[in-house]
């Protein structure tokens, strides 16, 4: 028995089961969830082990299809993928068993989605062929965007739907072509032929290949200027799916660009590897400012993947650009760093969407300002969010730490390089990321600070309950993979070395990795830190007294949450600091009596312009709207016209027919 | 002889349906036509080695000369609407357009005439009913007068085969004759239909239902 057969069809069965029970909302969600973590856990094995001992499956299936039939197969490179979905797959699926009770009166749907979605992510990086990878690619894509629009009543979840599917569907054209390209060149579906026919391709044509696949894959990722789309629609998805889209469907998007550019046609100019570079700096920096003014918990850590996706792509360019100028070790240095952020990222943001939905299921809101005081109604979902929001943060010596930490230093060690171009985008992209690191810890300090901590906002919030055994296992899990991943780095990057090595083909010798990282020692200096911390605290300051006091109120009588920092206040030094960016607008309504002095309510809204969504789609969206109104009038409704054109077009074939006997 | 003067009438009938404005002389000439149409088929069926034709010509005379314009009636008489008033494209335009499209059928077949004489003439004639068929369905506004130009397009076919192959198989157009008469059924409760929704059966009102 193959046992990728044997996954699909543990998939197939979870979405038919979950379509059969339907009726009875507790088992459907059971026996979906159940299914779902039996495959990915299959899967999840299966592609360690190819990971670990390189031995690769492969599964052939004949159908009755035109382009050659379905083909799957595990590489390392494919299978690290492979692991990291289907890992995050079945801790998801755990999750979901108490999670998606929320969702029990559309478990039918939910469940075969769901199941439906786990399947085609899940074999579209074992793809052998480039049908069997377009046809799970788009099963991928529609089961998403129905788990999307799942809440369809919501006129918000129809909008990030639609959007989304336009967005993927011209993504996937992009895709098509430049396969079409690939296909046109080597005569061949199979991706076993491109990398033999990448050096005969001429540049014009490789190019073309290249910016096809930038966008179609970089829609998918929520690259910069095309991630619109993901900062709706990932938090309209229940949370459980949220947390897949956001850590590993979008990582399929990094690798089909890694499968193009460095598998098929063996890197390119050293401007390709700048425009990802550049393209990467742009994302980190603006998805964590636009992550930075948002006040819905999901919403946030949406605009914050956009962020992460960046911080990946400046591995990922970099390492193309060391590529090209015959860097090797720095090079693989550079992917390995972007490829274990692709994991880390994985872990943190699926532990944060668990969070945020489990605080959601309890407080039934999204908005941070009516949360606050949690940590004591949630104290382990409070702490895995702690956990997941110092990763995020990249704090030593959780994985965020780790995986940045080996990107600045491919970063940095590119300020060596001969050439003068590629040394200062080198020190801009640093730079970049610095700044992203800075504002990516005053986001999730707002983002915990805010949700959890001070007083209740709100009835809801006080009425929190923690959430239910399965929730706090998936946490804890995710949570517990955060330390070792960050822990065991240097394992981890052991076993991404020559994943990195081999995509980089063309890349000769291969020194000793010139970047340190030593998380034992890391974590030996921190607490030793701490014990000098704490023994000079002691000698200066003497004996701990413990005094119970009120917080102080400014003389006021008592303290309510109305007092509270709110999360708009925390980020309005950013506002103002970047406001070139956010252009905010404010407005401030008073109703009054008497006097403008004696005020009944004041009310006072802001909000911000999405330079983006303003300034680039908007005039596209316009003129197409304006082309689409015009065509409309074709279709005016009348019979008889319908009529005359067939009438018209009868007639203009005849006369053509005339004058061309003539 | 009596062959052109037929064809010939057949013609002019569908002239005379393009230009009247009462729907029971439309109607009439119509059923004029297939008579016309079904006599010619008659004697192209008496002439030796084409016998199979004239079962085909008794039920066109039958069906299209005398059941579809008795049941034509009766919807008429039901829905009570006598004339055309008023018609999406003008009466005298609809003639100019109706003797150019007439010219054009006649133009495309000429480079054939050439080979085959009878072929190109029947097939000529087909040409201009279906093209005169399809522009009384865009010209007018009542659904009779749509249904009665598609029954043109018809006759059209009808000429066609009889012309091209001397008439298709007696299956397919025994066939074709019922297919006729079940799509005029199904369109007269339309029509019913169409008349108690909008009081009319002008199918302009029909973009009502646009979204």
């Amino acid at each position: 028995m193959n046992l990728l057969a044997l996954c699909a069809a543990l998939f197939l069965g979870g979405s038919l089961l979950s379509l059969v029970l339907c009726e009875r909302p507790a088992w459907a969600r059971q026996a979906s969830c159940i299914l779902a973590a039996l495959a990915s856990f299959v899967l999840l094995l299966e592609s360690s082990s190819c990971l670990l001992a390189g031995t690769a499956y492969a599964w052939a299936w004949t159908g009755p299809t035109a382009l050659g039939g379905f083909s799957w197969s595990l590489t390392p490179f494919s299978a690290l993928f492979t692991a990291l979905i289907s890992g995050l797959g079945l801790v998801a699926s755990i999750y979901a068993l108490g999670y998606a009770e929320e969702y029990d009166s559309q478990a039918g749907s939910l469940g075969f989605f769901y199941n439906l979605f786990l399947l085609g992510m899940s074999l579209v990086p074992a793809a052998r062929n480039v049908f069997t990878f377009l046809f799970c690619w788009e099963v991928m894509t529609l089961a998403s965007f129905f788990l999307v629009i799942l809440d369809h009543e919501k006129a918000e979840a129809r909008k990030a739907g639609y959007l989304y599917f336009v967005m993927s569907q011209a993504g996937t054209a992009c895709i098509f072509a430049a396969f079409f390209l690939l296909y046109k060149s080597t005569g061949s579906w199979d991706f076993a032929a491109f990398p033999a026919a990448a050096p005969g391709l001429s540049p014009l044509v490789k190019t073309a290949v290249f910016l096809f696949s930038l966008i179609g894959f970089g829609t998918k990722a929520g690259i910069v200027p095309l991630h619109i789309w993901l900062p709706h629609a990932h938090p309209a998805a229940p949370s459980h799916v949220s947390s897949l889209m956001s850590g590993a469907m979008i990582k399929t998007g990094i690798y089909g660009l890694l499968l193009v550019v460095c598998s098929f046609l063996g890197g390119g100019p050293w401007w390709w590897g700048a425009l990802v570079l550049a393209l990467g700096a742009l994302s980190s920096v603006l998805g964590v400012l636009y992550a930075l003014m948002e006040n819905d918990s999901k919403r946030l850590l949406a605009f914050s993947s956009v962020e992460n996706i960046g911080i990946i792509l400046l591995g990922v360019g970099a390492a193309m650009i060391f590529q090209s100028l015959g860097q090797g070790s720095l090079a693989v240095l550079a992917l390995t760093a972007g490829l274990f952020h692709a994991i880390n990222h994985a872990v943190f943001k699926g532990l944060l969407f668990f969070g945020a939905g489990s605080v959601i299921k309890s407080t039934h809101t999204r908005n941070m300002e009516e949360m606050g005081g949690l940590i004591k109604r949630m104290p382990v979902t409070a702490l895995c969010c702690l956990i997941g929001a110092m990763s995020i943060s990249a704090l030593p010596p959780l994985n965020g730490f780790a995986s940045e930490w080996l990107t600045y230093q491919a970063l940095l060690s590119g300020f060596g390089l001969s050439a003068a171009g590629p040394r200062v985008l080198c020190l801009l992209a640093s730079a970049a990321l610095a700044l992203t690191g800075g504002l990516a810890a005053a986001c999730f300090v707002k983002a915990f600070g805010i949700s959890f901590l001070a007083l209740p906002r709100s009835r809801h919030a006080e009425d929190a309950r923690e959430a239910s055994f399965f929730e706090q296992l998936g946490m804890a899990i995710l949570a517990a993979a955060c330390l070792i991943l960050g822990l065991g780095s240097a394992a981890v990057v052991s076993i991404l070395q020559p994943i990195a090595q081999a995509l980089l083909a063309g890349v000769v010798s291969m020194p000793a990795a010139p970047a340190s990282l030593v998380p034992g020692a890391l974590l030996a200096v921190m607490t030793a830190a701490a014990l000098a911390a704490w023994v000079a605290v002691r000698l200066i300051g003497g004996k701990p007294r413990v005094r119970t006091a009120p917080t102080w109120g400014c003389g006021l009588p008592g303290l309510s949450a109305r007092m509270e920092y709110t999360a708009t206040a925390f980020s309005k030094p950013f506002r103002m600091l970047f406001a070139f960016l956010y252009q905010p607008t404010r407005e401030v309504r008073q109703d009054c009596t008497l006097s403008p002095y004696f005020p009944r309510n004041i009310r006072y809204s802001s909000e911000i312009t999405f330079l983006i969504r303003d300034r680039l789609y908007q005039p596209v969206i316009r003129a197409l709207l304006g082309i689409s109104y015009f065509v409309r009038r074709l279709q005016a409704g009348s019979v008889n016209l319908y009529l005359a054109y067939l009438s018209a077009t009868l007639t203009a074939l005849l006369l053509l027919s005339v004058w061309r006997s003539r | 002889m009596t062959m052109t003067f037929l064809l010939a009438l057949s013609l002019v009938s569908a002239f005379g349906i393009l230009a009247f404005r009462s729907l029971h002389l439309v109607v009439r000439a119509y059923a004029a036509q297939s008579i016309f149409l079904g006599l010619a088929a008659l004697l192209l069926g008496m002439s030796p080695g084409h016998g199979h034709v004239l079962g085909v010509a008794v039920s066109a005379i039958l069906i299209k000369g005398f059941v579809i314009p008795w049941y034509l009636f009766q919807v008429m008489e039901e829905v009570r609407i006598q004339r055309e008033a008023e018609p999406f494209i003008s009466y005298p335009l609809s003639m100019i357009g109706a003797v150019g499209l007439a010219l054009l059928s006649y133009a495309v077949v000429e480079p054939i005439a050439v080979h085959d004489p009878f072929a190109a003439r029947g097939f000529a004639l087909a040409l201009t009913l279906m093209q005169l068929g399809l522009w009384l369905m865009v010209g007018r506004q009542k659904a009779l007068m749509q249904v009665v130009g598609l029954l043109v397009v018809e006759n059209g076919l009808f000429v066609a085969a009889l012309a091209t192959s001397f008439g298709m198989p007696m299956v397919v157009e025994l066939g074709l004759a019922f297919d006729l008469l079940v799509a005029v059924v199904v369109v007269g409760l339309l029509i019913f239909r169409i008349q108690s929704t909008f009081s009319s059966i002008n199918t302009e009102r029909l973009s009502r239902l646009r979204g």
